[in-house]
C-alpha cells in the first residue's frame, strides 16, 4: 500500500487529477501532510527549529501546519556578505539548513562564484530553483531529481488543462529565454518544448545560459553602494551594461519576430515570461501581425510577475488579445509550489491535489478555511509531493478562495480571479524617522 | 471639541481634531477609513505672504514665557488634553500605552526656559537676531545688519515618538514665523494637543495663532501640490520617512527648500575595557540595552548594530547580559514590546539552525532578542532586537559606519576622542557615551546642522 504521498502525486497520471472527492482528499491530504512532516523534520534544520521554537510536534489538523510555514525571505535570508566574501561552505551550510540537502553531498572544493557554487548543487543530484525579487537578492529553493520529473508529468499531462493538450511535438519553437539556467520557467519552457515543439526547431532568444551572477549583480551593486563601497564608475558602467544587455537582446527579438511573421501560419510554440511576451506582441503587432491571427495549435506560455511595474496596467488584456484563439495556459501559481492552480472552463483556479490550500487572516497567523464557501485572505498552502525542500509557505497574495464545489461541476477549493498582492494594497501612511540603509540608496531596483 | 466617545478598540474609528491657525476646527469630521477629519479648507491653511505673520514682532522672551506657561500646563494638564490624546493614541500608535503615557508625562521637559535659550543662544547666537537686526563689521570698515527672519514653515512630522510633536512645536515658536504641521497617522493627536494646551494658556496669542495641525494623506497631490508652493511657504521641514523625502523633492525648487531629518539608523561600540569586571560588564550591557530599547526601537537614535571589541566567547558574554537587560522596562521603553514581526522571525529562525556561527539569545514574545554574527546580518533589526558583532578593534566597526549612521554610542567614554574623526568622516552625526542615545540636549546640532538657524530666513542691510 503505498503512502498518502505517493498516492496523491499519482493522481497526475490520472486523468482525473481535479475530480476527487472533497472529503476523501482532505481525509488524504492530512495524512500525507503527516508524512511530510515527518519526513522533512529530519532532514531540514529550520523546519526541526520552528517546530521546537512553535511546540508543534505532530499534525492533527491543518490548523498545526500554519506555526510551521516558511515566507520567501527564509529562502533568501543568506547573508549577501558571503557571496561576496566567497564563503562557498558557508553558503552551503545555509542551504542546508533551508533544504534537505546535506552540507556531506555537495563537493565546495575550488568554487569561484555563485554560479559554480549552484552547479555544484546540481551536480549532486539537486537543483536549486531562484526567484529574483525587487530587491535583486534571490531566493534558493531546493527541488531534487523526484521534484523534477514531476514537475515534468505536470506539464506533459496537464498542460492547458481542462482540455489538455496532446503531448505531440508538432510546433515551431520559439522560447524567450536564456539557453539554460537554475529557474524553473526555463526549465518548463525547455521541457514544453521538448514535448509539444519539433526536434531541432526551437529558437532560443539567447544561446547565453542565465547566470545567477548576473541576475545577482543589481541586488551585490546595492550592497556595495550602500556600504559606501561602489565607485562612480563601477555604478556607471552597471548601468550602461544594462542597456547594452538590452540591445542585444532587442536584436535578437527582432530576429524572432522576423521569423514569428514569416511562420504566422504554422502551429508554434512561444514561451516567455511576460515582459518578453509583452515587448513580443508589440512588435509583432507593429509588423502587421493582427490581433487573433496565429495558427489555433500554437501553444503560448507566459508567467512571471510585472515586477517593478514595468508593464502597463492592462498588461494582461493585451496578450488575451494578441493570442485570441491560441491555446494558453490559464494558472496561478509560483515558484514555491510544484504545478499550479489551473484555470477550469468558469475561469477558476483549482488548486491541485498535491497542494493543501491554507487561507490566513493578513498577519498569516489565524487559518480561515472554511468547510464550504468563500474566505478571504492571505494564501498560503503546503505542498505535499516535495521532496528536496518542506513546501509549507506563506505568500503575499490576497486572494478568495471558495471551498464549495465549482460553477464549472468540480469540486473545489479554487482560488478566484481576484488575485491581488498585499503590498499593493496601499501603504500606511506612518512615518518614522528611523530607517534602513537601503533609502541610501537611490535606484537600481530591477 | 467633538464629544466622540472611543471603544478603544482599533477597529473604533477615531476623530482627529484640526487646529487651524490656533483653533480647533468644529466643522463636521468627514469618514477617511480608519479614521476620521475635518475637511481640509486649503485657504485657511496658509497665511497670506502680503502680511507678516501673527507673532513676526513678537519679542522672543515674550515667547519664551508663553512656551514655559505652556510646559507647565502640559505637566499639569489640567483640562486632560493630553489625558484624551493618549486614550486615542493607543489604537493607533505602535508604542505601547505605558510608553506614551511616560512620554506624554515628560512632554513639558522641552519647554524649559535653560533648553529654549539654548537653543537660542547656541544656534543664533543671541537673541539679539530674532528680536531685531544684529550690526556685523565686515572687512575695509564696512558695517552691515543681519536680522533672524520668521520663516513660513511647513512641517511633515513623524509618529514613531511624542517628542518630535513637542519638538517642532518649540522650534517653529521660536522662529516666530508661521506653521502648518501635517499629522502622521502613527500619531494623530500629540501636536494638537500640544497646541490646544497653548491656546488655553494665552487664548488668540499671536504664537497660537500662528500654528496649524491638520491631516492629509502623504503625498496626497490635490493638498500637497497647491500647498507645497513658495508663494505660501519657504520651508518644508521633513522627519524621516525615505517616501515623505521622495515625495516632498517633487515641490523643491526656486523659493521652496527642503529641511530634511533624515532617516537615520544606530549602532553602538564596546570597547575591550568593558570585560575587565563583572561590574564593567554588567555596565556596558546596561546601556547598551537603554540605547538599543528607546522607544522600543522605534527611533532613528536607537542602535540596531553593537560592535564587541573581543573574541566570539567576549561577545557571547555581552550578547547574553544584554538581551537580559532588554526586557526592563525604563522610561521610554516596556518590558514587553511588540512581537518579532513574522518577516523577521524567518530570517532569526535560521540563524537560529546555523549554530556555531551564529547565536540567538531571546525568543519573540517581544523581550529583547540578541544575535551574535561574524558579520552584520543583512535585516534590519527592529522591535528590541540587537546584532551583537565581534571586532578586532573598535576601528574595524568604522567600516559599518556609513551615511545613514546617525548615533554611536561607546563605551567607555574614553575610547570615544580616539573614534570620533573617523565616524564624522563616515557620515555619523552624533558620538555619545553609550547609554545617552536616546533624548538630544537642546542647543546642539540635529543631523549634522543646527535647525534653529537653517529654519530661518537670514536677511542682510548692507
Amino acid at each position: 500500500m503505498p503512502g498518502a504521498r505517493e498516492q496523491i502525486r499519482s493522481l497526475v497520471l490520472s486523468g482525473d487529477t481535479f475530480d476527487q472527492p472533497a472529503d476523501e482528499l482532505r481525509e488524504l491530504q492530512l495524512e500525507a501532510a503527516r508524512e511530510t512532516f515527518t519526513a522533512h523534520r529530519e532532514r531540514v534544520p529550520l523546519l526541526r527549529t520552528r517546530a521546537t521554537e512553535t511546540g508543534v510536534e505532530e499534525v492533527t489538523g491543518l490548523d498545526d501546519l500554519v506555526p510551521l510555514l516558511f515566507s520567501h525571505t527564509s529562502y533568501k535570508s543568506y547573508p549577501v556578505s558571503l557571496i561576496t566574501a566567497g564563503r562557498w561552505d558557508r553558503l552551503l551550510r545555509w542551504y542546508t539548513t533551508v533544504s534537505a540537502v546535506e552540507p556531506g553531498d555537495v563537493d565546495m572544493d575550488g568554487v569561484r562564484d555563485i554560479d559554480e557554487w549552484t552547479d555544484r548543487i546540481t551536480a549532486a543530484g539537486h537543483r536549486p530553483y531562484i526567484t529574483s525579487g525587487t530587491s535583486g537578492k534571490v531566493s534558493f529553493l531546493n527541488c531534487d531529481a523526484s521534484d523534477l520529473s514531476f514537475l515534468h508529468d505536470i506539464l506533459e499531462h496537464l498542460t492547458c488543462w481542462p482540455d489538455p493538450l496532446p503531448a505531440k511535438p508538432t510546433r515551431r519553437g520559439y522560447l524567450l529565454a536564456p539557453a539554460s539556467g537554475p529557474m524553473r520557467s526555463i526549465d518548463g519552457f525547455r521541457w514544453h518544448a521538448d514535448v509539444f515543439a519539433q526536434p531541432g526547431e526551437t529558437r532560443l532568444l539567447t544561446e547565453d545560459p542565465m547566470r545567477v551572477s548576473e541576475l545577482m549583480s543589481s541586488a551585490l551593486l546595492r550592497r556595495r553602494i550602500a556600504e559606501g563601497a561602489a565607485t562612480p564608475q563601477e555604478i556607471s558602467s552597471f548601468e550602461t551594461a544594462s542597456e547594452s544587455r538590452e540591445g542585444e537582446l532587442g536584436a535578437a527579438m527582432a530576429r524572432i519576430v522576423d521569423d514569428i511573421a514569416a511562420h504566422r501560419d504554422e502551429p508554434l510554440l512561444i514561451a516567455g515570461m511576460n515582459n518578453q511576451q509583452f515587448t513580443l506582441i508589440q512588435a509583432l503587432r507593429a509588423r502587421g501581425v493582427a490581433d487573433g491571427s496565429l495558427h489555433p495549435d500554437t501553444l503560448v506560455l507566459s508567467g512571471g510577475g510585472n515586477k517593478g511595474r514595468a508593464l502597463p496596467d492592462d498588461y494582461q488584456q493585451q496578450l488575451t488579445a494578441f493570442y485570441d484563439g491560441v491555446r494558453r495556459v490559464r494558472s496561478y501559481g509560483m515558484t514555491e509550489l510544484q504545478g499550479s492552480c489551473l484555470a477550469c472552463e468558469q475561469g477558476n483556479y483549482h488548486v491541485p491535489p498535491w497542494v493543501i490550500p491554507l487561507v490566513l487572516d493578513e498577519p498569516g497567523e489565524k487559518l480561515l478555511n472554511p468547510e464550504q464557501g468563500v474566505v478571504e485572505g492571505r494564501f498560503a498552502f503546503l505542498d505535499i509531493s516535495l521532496e528536496g525542500r518542506w513546501g509549507g509557505l506563506i505568500s503575499g497574495d490576497r486572494v478568495f478562495v471558495d471551498f464549495s464545489p465549482c460553477a464549472c461541476g468540480r469540486p473545489g477549493p479554487a482560488v478566484l480571479p481576484d488575485i491581488r498582492r498585499y503590498g499593493d494594497l496601499g501603504g500606511d501612511d506612518k512615518i518614522t524617522c528611523a530607517a534602513t540603509l537601503d533609502s541610501y540608496v537611490r535606484g537600481m531596483i530591477h | 471639541m467633538s464629544g466622540t466617545t472611543l471603544g478603544g478598540t482599533a477597529a473604533a474609528p477615531v476623530t482627529v481634531v484640526h487646529v487651524i491657525r490656533g483653533e480647533v476646527d468644529r466643522s463636521t469630521p468627514v469618514d477617511l477609513g480608519r479614521f476620521a477629519a475635518p475637511a481640509l479648507d486649503l485657504d485657511r491653511l496658509v497665511w497670506p505672504r502680503t502680511e507678516p505673520g501673527p507673532a513676526f514682532h513678537v519679542p522672543v522672551a515674550e515667547i519664551v514665557d508663553l512656551l514655559v506657561e505652556t510646559g507647565e500646563a502640559l505637566k499639569a494638564d489640567r483640562a486632560g488634553l493630553l489625558a484624551e490624546a493618549l486614550e486615542r493614541m493607543a489604537p493607533v500608535s505602535p508604542l505601547p500605552a505605558e510608553v506614551l503615557e511616560r512620554a506624554y508625562a515628560v512632554l513639558w521637559r522641552s519647554f524649559q526656559r535653560p533648553g529654549l535659550y539654548a537653543q537660542i543662544d547656541h544656534e543664533l547666537g543671541g537673541a539679539d537676531v530674532l528680536d531685531g537686526w544684529r550690526e556685523v563689521r565686515l572687512p575695509d570698515d564696512r558695517v552691515a545688519a543681519t536680522r533672524a527672519f520668521p520663516p513660513r514653515l511647513v512641517h511633515i512630522i513623524a509618529g514613531n515618538a511624542p517628542g518630535v510633536a513637542a519638538m517642532s512645536v518649540v522650534r517653529g515658536a521660536l522662529t516666530k514665523g508661521v506653521n502648518l504641521l501635517k499629522l502622521p497617522s502613527n500619531d494623530l493627536f500629540t501636536a494638537t494637543a500640544i497646541l490646544r494646551t497653548m491656546a488655553a494658556v494665552a487664548p488668540g496669542h499671536p504664537v497660537v495663532r500662528s500654528f496649524s495641525a491638520a491631516y492629509w494623506r502623504g503625498g496626497d497631490d490635490v493638498v500637497e501640490s497647491a500647498l507645497f508652493r513658495p508663494q505660501f511657504f519657504d520651508k518644508l521641514v521633513a522627519w524621516g520617512g525615505e517616501s515623505t523625502i521622495r515625495s516632498a523633492l517633487k515641490y523643491v525648487g526656486p523659493g521652496f527648500e527642503l529641511v530634511s531629518f533624515d532617516p537615520k539608523t544606530s549602532i553602538s561600540m564596546i570597547g575591550r575595557e568593558a570585560f575587565t569586571s563583572e561590574e564593567s560588564l554588567a555596565r556596558a550591557a546596561d546601556a547598551g540595552a537603554a540605547d538599543a530599547t528607546f522607544f522600543n526601537q522605534q527611533a532613528c537614535v536607537a542602535s540596531r548594530f553593537q560592535f564587541v571589541e573581543g573574541s566570539w566567547d567576549d561577545a557571547d558574554r555581552y550578547a547574553a547580559l544584554l538581551c537580559e537587560r532588554l526586557g526592563v522596562a525604563r522610561e521610554f521603553s516596556s518590558a514587553i514590546g511588540p512581537r518579532v514581526a513574522a518577516e523577521l522571525r524567518e530570517e532569526i529562525d535560521v540563524l537560529r539552525s546555523m549554530e556555531p556561527e551564529y547565536r540567538v539569545w531571546g525568543g519573540y514574545d517581544g523581550r529583547g532578542l540578541v544575535i551574535r554574527s561574524p558579520e552584520p546580518v543583512d535585516f534590519h533589526p527592529d522591535g528590541k532586537i540587537v546584532d551583537v558583532v565581534p571586532v578586532a578593534a573598535l576601528s574595524e566597526a568604522v567600516t559599518h559606519a556609513g551615511v545613514a549612521t546617525q548615533t554611536v554610542g561607546v563605551y567607555p567614554d574614553t575610547r570615544k576622542a580616539e573614534l570620533r574623526d573617523a565616524l564624522a568622516c563616515a557620515g555619523v552625526q552624533r558620538v555619545v557615551s553609550l547609554g545617552r542615545a536616546g533624548g538630544m540636549p537642546p542647543g546642539l546640532s540635529h543631523d549634522g546642522f543646527y535647525p534653529l538657524q537653517r529654519l530661518m530666513r537670514w536677511v542682510n542691510d548692507e
